[in-house]
């Protein structure tokens, strides 16, 4: 090894605190951006494995609207159409206490079509047991992996339970796939006889889909020919599309994560440019003499970028395991928002593409490269002047601060500029909201000198001339302050901006369910989906629980989701009781106008996210495909709905029913009389449910905060990327200050010389790092809520088209400042305490 | 061969009308003031002159490290005023030594280390140059302290290890800055004598910028500073 690399190698082993928590800083980076990659990779890939196991080899699929097929199509393409590579299939979810948490998809194929899809279950090399599958009623086959993770056997019932009806399914024989997608593809997929899963998804007589094979050479004149056969509200489709397109529907969800991920490392590419700022600064005397002995500028710069490249291979290498580690936990949670507001997900184990490893450890150490490019380049630019008055150094820095002020300045302009240009593109507003940190980082010192002079005549006030030097010294010592500050500014103020957008998020949906909750009891079905659910409640259970003395009045709800180009429309059918038009808090057209309408008129109502996708107002039509061919729906009114980031519209029962001739009633909301107790009712109406089913029936209050809970659900990944980037934030509070103070230790060592307690010294340097931490504290919050602005009004905006409320509780301020004063003062007590056990003479011998 | 370099065998240290000005608070201060001076190679020069006189300045021309207003530098019939600053920056590593008033030894590395870096810097570190090191070492008399770091050496033995360090990778040049300035009265003797000593066995060129006369009565010819111009010193 050269001589200037040992050098430069044993000043960093020299400062091992420094070292450790920059190499920290780039594993937490590394860290947070891995586990959020591996987790919405494992999730992606899970879904896409599912669905091509499911799909088989099929190259088209027939899809049905509300309902499904009738079971007569698939005989009608098999005979008449002569296409003998065919199967029906019909799908469902169910839930079973076996397997708690996890939504088990039933598939029901008719075992003699599907050699040509999915060969696992067509018998034969297999070793399937067909027979028990047709024969016994409701036999059911699933995954070795599926049964051994809900405990049963061949011989064993695996209880479900479907659309609130308790069943038991006798496990006829286990699937043993080899390795490969196929089987975690088979992952919680239980696989029936379709005329048994039929009965037990109640859809007789109807099919969910019909895969087909067509041969290459004649496929344009099959899909003529299929589409001609086919009902109105049936489309055909290419193996891959829906599977593409329902992906596609998390794109937004997965690019904020992948957003915030990339602000925790934006927080360690922070610490390393801190980090390695200092050690130059540091080495400020060294580096001139190197200079001088005729150490070029070039190989000044390798050096000091060869350590980065250490500190950032060694902390993406730590990053990586911890990612990985963090993501087993943080895939749980994205799968279960994915459940909860999207599609079906069953993901068991993590993914762990190397791609995803050598982009972690790229990335790690690319930042860590980039942040350390400005000290190098400084440090490279020292002239080699060996007696460089400190004064000079200082002047410079503090000439830089207003350069770095004004360049601050510029960026936060072209940010905002960038923010305010009307566009859609969520990769622009990400770049223009970076812009902005940037911007602010770097008006952070101006602003901190300016604090400085606010509150330099208070310290004097409480500690005298301890006070003044503690201000003083932030200012005449800029050109190490400075990058602390601004990192701490940046950490901090992102932490405030996340905490403030996650309380106006909560807020909004708080004050949302508030208005749009007007029953006192809400029936429903179980679902392992917290946000949708399929099959109906039936008209027996409508009728007795609505004929319930306390029961004044009734909403109906008929939730359905018809596959449309690109994607799935949600459409709620509406029966609503005068008392229920309440719940809707329009943004466009009024109730006045639009109810009428919607009630008589066949007009939709349609929620804001749909209508930002779809840029639709009040005098657009909708065209939605019905069994008689697509209608179009004219417009009525666009209302405020935080349930569903792809939208959903509200059409009449009457004209539903007049569209899809469904009477199926998906959920209720009950009216009761006055002064009637709703615990009371609740329990009174769950008595009158059949013994066999099973229904959600609870109170205002019960469904208001289990919404709340799956907000809280969804936004537990965020919170857990907040927590991170806070550790983030407190490691570089942490390591900026304890540098800094120990850099100190010649000037210490000089005051405890002339006299300086122990003890006043520690007053000195902790009043000095707490001081930084108020002043990055204060500058935090107003940047804190300029970034959160940002993400309410242009980032939330265009992920997901919801028009939120910004509010600003205290707890996430006083967070903010305890954040950066704790840190700021846990980091001036190892500097405090070795310099109370150094002797003044060794403090001032040594560096 | 480098255009600026001369045929014959020209002189350690050329300096033709040197200027040399630093602009401040808005008034310009002219340091130098048409500097003029030739240093024969195996000279032993030095250049008198009180604080803020500009003879840090003269040496920061000298070496390359700062370029003139006006004027040529020639080292060794080189013209460094005409070569880049990674030219001139590679020069000194091959033909300068230097010895700092702060002493400016590397703290993370040992003595020894701190010698060989030189010769690294030239690319030139064998068994030969080792041997020269540990000889140059036993001269200042530290052949002891080659594995110590520079903080545990006294004033005086790192002012003695930075001597060694100016001489190992034999320069055309020795170019000390107040190299006593900074020890006590002894201290500052023995160094005297073991630059004067060294810099004379090898017959290196030495030009040294101080206030101590009892310094510069050591050398071979004496200069003066004064207004920015550089006279002889009576002796």
């Amino acid at each position: 090894m050269s001589l200037v690399r040992r050098a430069g190698r044993r000043h960093l082993t020299r400062h091992p605190a420094q070292l450790v928590l920059s190499v920290l800083g780039v594993a937490l980076g590394v860290a947070v951006v891995v586990s959020i990659d591996l987790a919405i990779q494992s999730s992606r890939e899970g879904f896409r494995v599912s669905a091509e196991t499911v799909a088989g080899r099929a190259t088209h699929h027939v899809l049905g609207g509300v309902g499904g097929l009738p079971d007569s199509l698939f005989a009608r393409i098999r005979v008449d159409l002569g296409m003998r590579a065919s199967a029906p299939v019909v799908e469902g979810y169910a839930s079973s206490p076996l397997r708690p948490g996890a939504a088990l998809r039933v598939v029901g194929v008719d075992p003699f079509s599907e050699g040509p899809f999915r060969p696992f279950v067509a018998g034969g090399p297999s070793g399937l047991d067909v027979s028990a599958l047709l024969t016994v009623p409701r036999a059911v086959v699933l995954s070795a992996r599926t049964a051994g993770a809900a405990g049963v056997g061949p011989g064993n019932a695996l209880p479900v339970s479907v659309a609130g009806r308790s069943e038991s399914l006798p496990v006829a024989g286990l699937l043993e796939p080899g390795e490969g997608p196929t089987r975690s593809g088979l992952d919680d997929v239980l696989i029936l006889d379709i005329a048994w899963a039929q009965d037990l998804l109640a859809m007789p007589g109807r099919l969910s889909r019909i895969d087909l094979r067509l041969p290459e050479d004649s496929e344009p004149e099959a899909l003529e020919a299929l589409r001609a056969l086919l009902p109105a509200d049936a489309r055909v489709e290419a193996a891959g599309v829906r599977t593409a397109a329902l992906s596609e529907m998390i794109s937004a969800f997965d690019l904020n994560l992948r957003a915030l991920s990339l602000l925790a490392l934006v927080f360690g590419m922070f610490l390393i440019y801190n980090a390695m700022t200092f050690s130059v600064v540091q080495r400020r005397e060294m580096i001139g003499s190197l200079r001088a002995l005729g150490v070029t500028r070039r190989e000044v710069l390798a050096a000091v970028l060869r350590e980065a490249a250490w500190i950032g291979g060694v902390g993406a290498a730590a990053g990586l395991v911890v990612g990985t580690a963090l993501g087993r936990g943080l895939v749980r949670m994205v799968t279960r928002t994915i459940n909860d507001l999207y599609f079906v997900v069953s993901v068991q184990e993590l993914t762990v593409p190397p791609a995803v490893l050598a982009k972690g450890a790229l990335l790690g150490l690319g930042a860590t490269l980039l942040a350390s490019l400005p000290p190098a380049l400084e440090a490279a630019s020292s002239p080699p002047r060996v007696a460089r008055t400190r004064s000079l150094v200082e002047g410079r820095a503090t000439r830089a601060v207003s350069r770095a002020a004004a360049l601050g300045a510029l960026l936060l302009g072209a940010g905002c500029a960038g923010l305010a240009v009307p566009s859609r593109s969520l990769v622009a507003s990400f770049g223009a909201l970076f812009l902005v940190i940037l911007g602010m980082a770097l008006l952070a010192p101006a602003g901190a000198v300016l604090l400085v002079g606010v509150l330099r005549p208070a310290a004097a006030r409480w500690m005298g001339i301890l006070g003044t030097m503690a201000a003083r010294g932030v200012v005449t010592a800029l050109s190490r302050t400075a990058p602390a500050i601004a990192a701490l500014v940046v950490a901090v103020s992102v932490t405030v901006g996340l905490g403030v957008m996650i309380q106006s998020f909560r807020g909004t949906l708080t004050r949302w369910l508030d208005g749009t909750l007007q029953a006192d009891v809400y029936v429903s079905l179980p679902s392992p989906m917290a946000s949708r659910s399929a099959g109906t409640l039936g008209p027996d259970v409508v009728g007795s629980l609505t004929a319930h003395p306390a029961v004044r009045g009734r909403n109906t709800y008929r939730g359905v989701e018809v596959p449309v180009e690109g994607g799935i429309l949600r459409i709620v059918a509406l029966d609503l009781h005068p008392l229920g038009e309440a719940a809707f808090d329009f943004l466009e057209g009024g109730a006045a106008e639009a109810f009428p309408a919607f009630r008589d008129g066949g007009a939709v109502l349609v929620s804001e996210p749909l209508a930002y996708r779809r840029a639709l107002g009040v005098g657009d039509s909708l065209v939605v495909p019905t069994p008689a061919g697509a209608r179009a729906l004219p417009v009525a009114g666009v209302f405020y709905d935080y349930g569903s980031d792809r939208g959903v519209v509200m059409m009449s029962r009457r004209t539903y029913e007049e569209l899809f001739d469904d009477d199926g009633i998906t959920s209720l909301g009950l009216f009761l009389e006055d002064g009637a107790d709703p615990e009371r009712v609740v329990e009174e109406l769950r008595a009158l449910v059949p013994p066999h089913r099973t229904l959600v029936v609870r109170t205002n209050a019960t469904l208001r905060s289990a919404s709340l809970e799956v907000f809280d659900q969804t936004f537990q990944v965020t919170a857990v990327l907040r927590l991170l980037a806070f550790a983030v934030a407190f490691v570089g509070v942490l390591s900026a200050l304890m540098a800094l103070q120990l850099e100190r230790a010649r000037e210490l060592g000089v005051l405890r010389a002339n006299g300086l307690t122990p003890r006043q010294v520690w007053r000195l340097v902790t009043a000095q790092t707490g001081l930084m931490g108020l002043i990055s504290g204060a500058l935090a919050v107003p940047m804190g809520l300029v970034l959160a602005s940002v993400m309410i009004f242009v980032v939330n905006k265009r992920s997901f088209g919801w028009t939120l409320r910004m509010e600003v509780g205290p707890d996430v301020v006083v967070q903010a400042v305890a954040l950066a004063l704790v840190g700021a003062l846990l980091a001036g007590l190892y500097p405090s305490w070795r310099m109370a056990r150094t002797s003044p003479a060794e403090a001032l011998r040594g560096e | 061969m480098h255009p600026a370099t001369s045929t014959s065998t020209p002189p350690a240290v050329e300096l033709e009308s040197l200027r040399k000005s630093y602009r401040e608070g808005g008034r310009e201060h002219r340091v130098l003031d048409g500097v003029d001076a030739v240093v024969r190679r195996g000279e032993r020069v030095a250049v008198l002159g009180p604080s803020g006189s500009g003879k840090s300045t003269l040496l920061n021309l000298v070496s390359g490290i700062d370029l003139p207003d006006d004027g040529v530098v020639r080292i060794g019939g080189v013209d460094l005023t005409a070569l880049s600053e990674h030219e001139r920056t590679l020069f000194r590593r091959r033909h300068l030594g230097f010895v700092f008033q702060f002493f400016n030894l590397l703290p993370t590395l040992t003595v020894m280390e701190n010698l060989l870096l030189p010769l690294e810097l030239k690319g030139t570190v064998g068994a030969d140059e080792e041997d020269r090191a540990e000889r140059l070492l036993e001269a200042v008399g530290l052949a002891s302290r080659a594995e110590a770091f520079p903080d545990r050496l006294s004033g005086g033995e790192q002012q003695r290890v930075a001597v060694a360090r100016a001489l190992v990778h034999e320069p055309t040049l020795v170019l000390a800055d107040e190299p006593t300035g900074n020890l006590d009265e002894d201290t500052a003797q023995l160094v005297a004598d073991l630059l004067g000593r060294l810099v004379g066995d090898r017959s290196h060129t030495l030009l040294v910028v101080t206030h101590s006369r009892a310094l510069a009565g050591r050398m071979d010819r004496v200069l003066r500073l004064d207004h920015g111009r550089l006279v002889a010193e009576p002796r």
